[in-house]
C-alpha cells in the first residue's frame, strides 16, 4: 500500500466535477474519495456522515462550503487528518447580509424557481474574464442542476448555521495549505490571510487570474499545488 | 472467550487453526450463534472468528453506547486483541452494514468482503423494529423472526432465532438500528475496493433482493450469488451453500501481504 488517502470536499452546488482535473491527475499519488455533501443540513451531520465512511487517516481538501466541512472535521477528529487544504473559503460565520442573500435564494427555490439561482450566483463565482467562457459556465451550471434544489436548500441551511471557526484555527496542528483565487470575490483574499495567520503550520497560495471556483477555473494550478502538498508537507 | 476492549467485555467465539482468518459480524442484536453452522464447516481450513457485538448476547452495554462508529471501533479492537492482522470480513444483515464501514475505514486490513442479506443504508424500513422494540419487544421479535424464515420445516430455526434475539435488552435493540437510522446516510459503495461476495435470498422480505443487487452493482469487484427460496438468514437456513459460495469466491487468496 503506502498511497495516501485524499478526501476532496465539494462546495455549494458542486459535485465531483469540481475536482475532475485533480481526481484525474493525482491518482498515482493518492486514493481519492470525493465526499457527498448533498444529504444533510448541518455541518455536524455532513461531517459525521463523511467521517463514518472515511479511511482511518486521510489528507483533507475542501473548497468553499467544503472548507467549512473540513473545519468542522478538524474540530471533531483532528487526529484523523494528516494534512489540510482550505481553498476559497473562510473561517468566519455568515454575516447578516450573506444570510439574507441565502434566505432569498432558498425562497426562490421553494417557489419552484431554482433555475434562477445559478444565474444569480454565477457572476460571483468566477473571474470576470471567464464569465463568457461557455465551457466553464456550462459545466458549473450543469453541476448545480445535478446537485438539485433539495440538496441546495440543505446545503444553504448548513452554511448559514456554521459556527465562527477563528478560535479553533490555532489548534490545527497538521500542515495546512490555503489556496485562494486572487480575484475571488465571494471569499476575499484577506479572509485567507486571516486563516494563515492563525493556523500554526499554514501557507498561503494565491492563484492568479482566478475567482472563487479555483479547481475548475485554474485546474492545473490547483492540481500542482495539491500535488506538492501531498508530496512535501 | 471474553476479551476486554476499551473498558467493556466482548464475548468472542473462535474456531479452527487458519492460516486464513474469516471474521464475521452478526446482524441487529443477533449474537455469535448465527455463524455457528458455517463455522463448523469452514473451521477445517479457516480460523473462524465472531463475537457478540456490543448490545447483543453476552456483550451488554448501556444502550446509549451503541452506535455504528463504536461497533466499527470494536471490530478493530477484536482484530488487534486477537492478533488478526488481515482477514476476510463477513457480515449478515446490519452486520454487513458494519462490515462495509470497517472496509471503508481500513481497507488494507481485509482480503475481501462477504455481505449476506445486507443493506446499504438503515432507513425508515427499520422504524417498525425500533418502535416495536420499545413497545412490545417479545411480540416484535416473534413477527420479525417469522418474516426472516419463510423456509418450510424451520420451526427449530425460528425458535433459535427468537431465543438469540431475546437475550438483548429491548432498548439496545432499538438503539442498534436507531443510532444508524438517525444518521441518515447511505454507504458510498463505489469507494469499496475489496473483492466482494454478495449473498441474498429471493424470499428475503426484511431486506429485499433488489438491495443486494444494488450493492453488487455498485461495488466494483463484487459478485452476487442469489439463493432461491431463501429468506433473511441464510447462515442459519443454508449454511452449506453459504460456505460453498465463500470458498468458490475466495479460493484464490494466496497468503497475506
Amino acid at each position: 500500500m503506502g498511497r495516501q488517502n485524499l478526501i476532496l470536499v465539494p462546495g455549494l452546488l458542486c459535485d465531483r466535477a469540481l475536482w475532475q482535473h485533480q481526481s484525474k491527475h493525482l491518482v498515482e499519488l493518492a486514493e481519492i474519495i470525493v465526499a457527498d455533501v448533498t444529504q444533510h443540513d448541518s455541518m455536524a451531520s455532513i461531517s459525521e456522515a463523511l467521517m463514518i465512511q472515511a479511511p482511518e487517516r486521510f489528507a483533507l481538501a475542501g473548497l468553499s462550503m467544503g472548507g467549512y466541512v473540513a473545519l468542522e472535521i478538524m474540530r471533531r477528529a483532528p487526529e484523523r487528518v494528516t494534512k489540510l487544504a482550505l481553498l476559497d473559503t473562510s473561517a468566519r460565520a455568515d454575516t447578516k447580509e450573506k444570510t439574507r442573500g441565502r434566505m432569498e435564494l432558498i425562497e426562490l427555490t421553494l417557489k419552484r424557481r431554482f433555475n434562477q439561482v445559478m444565474p444569480r450566483l454565477l457572476p460571483q463565482l468566477v473571474h470576470p474574464n471567464r464569465r463568457q467562457d461557455r465551457q466553464l459556465t456550462n459545466a458549473i451550471v450543469s453541476m448545480a442542476g445535478r446537485v438539485g434544489r433539495d440538496a441546495f436548500v440543505r446545503q444553504e441551511t448548513a452554511i448559514m448555521a456554521r459556527p465562527d471557526s477563528r478560535d479553533d484555527l490555532r489548534r490545527i496542528e497538521c500542515p495546512t495549505l490555503v489556496p485562494c483565487g486572487r480575484q475571488d470575490t465571494l471569499t476575499l483574499l484577506e479572509l485567507h490571510e486571516e486563516m494563515v495567520a492563525c493556523i500554526p503550520n499554514a501557507h498561503l497560495a494565491i492563484i492568479e487570474d482566478c475567482g472563487h471556483m479555483s479547481a475548475m477555473e485554474q485546474p492545473q494550478a490547483v492540481t500542482t499545488l495539491l500535488r506538492d502538498w501531498l508530496l512535501y508537507s | 472467550m471474553f476479551i476486554e476492549v476499551k473498558g467493556h467485555r466482548l464475548n468472542t467465539a473462535s474456531f479452527g487453526p487458519g492460516p486464513r482468518t474469516f471474521l464475521a459480524h452478526g446482524g441487529w442484536v443477533a449474537n455469535w450463534e448465527v455463524w455457528q453452522q458455517p463455522f463448523e464447516l469452514m473451521s477445517k481450513t479457516w480460523r473462524c472468528v465472531t463475537y457478540d457485538h456490543r448490545g447483543s448476547g453476552e456483550s451488554p452495554v448501556p444502550p446509549h453506547e451503541i452506535s455504528p462508529e463504536l461497533l466499527v471501533d470494536d471490530l478493530f479492537a477484536v482484530m488487534d486483541t486477537m492478533g488478526i492482522e488481515r482477514c476476510l470480513l463477513g457480515g449478515e444483515s446490519s452486520g454487513g452494514f458494519i462490515a462495509l464501514l470497517a472496509a471503508l475505514r481500513s481497507p488494507e486490513r481485509f482480503e475481501g468482503l462477504v455481505l449476506i442479506a445486507t443493506m446499504p443504508a438503515i432507513n425508515e424500513t427499520a422504524k417498525p423494529l425500533i418502535d416495536g422494540s420499545r413497545t412490545d419487544y417479545r411480540e416484535t421479535i416473534r413477527w420479525f423472526v417469522e418474516a426472516c424464515v419463510p423456509e418450510p420445516d424451520s420451526e427449530h430455526i425460528k425458535r433459535w432465532g427468537r431465543n438469540i434475539l431475546l437475550r438483548a435488552e429491548p432498548e439496545a435493540a432499538a438503539r442498534m438500528l436507531e443510532s444508524a437510522y438517525e444518521r441518515e446516510f447511505e454507504i458510498a459503495l463505489g469507494n469499496i475496493s475489496l473483492p466482494t461476495l454478495v449473498i441474498h435470498g429471493t424470499e428475503d422480505t426484511i431486506v429485499p433482493l433488489k438491495l443486494g443487487q444494488q450493492i453488487a452493482d455498485a461495488i466494483p469487484d463484487a459478485e452476487l450469488v442469489v439463493f432461491e427460496g431463501t429468506g433473511h438468514v441464510p447462515t442459519m437456513t443454508r449454511p452449506h451453500e453459504v460456505v460453498a459460495a465463500i470458498e468458490r469466491r475466495f479460493r484464490e487468496i494466496v497468503g497475506f501481504s
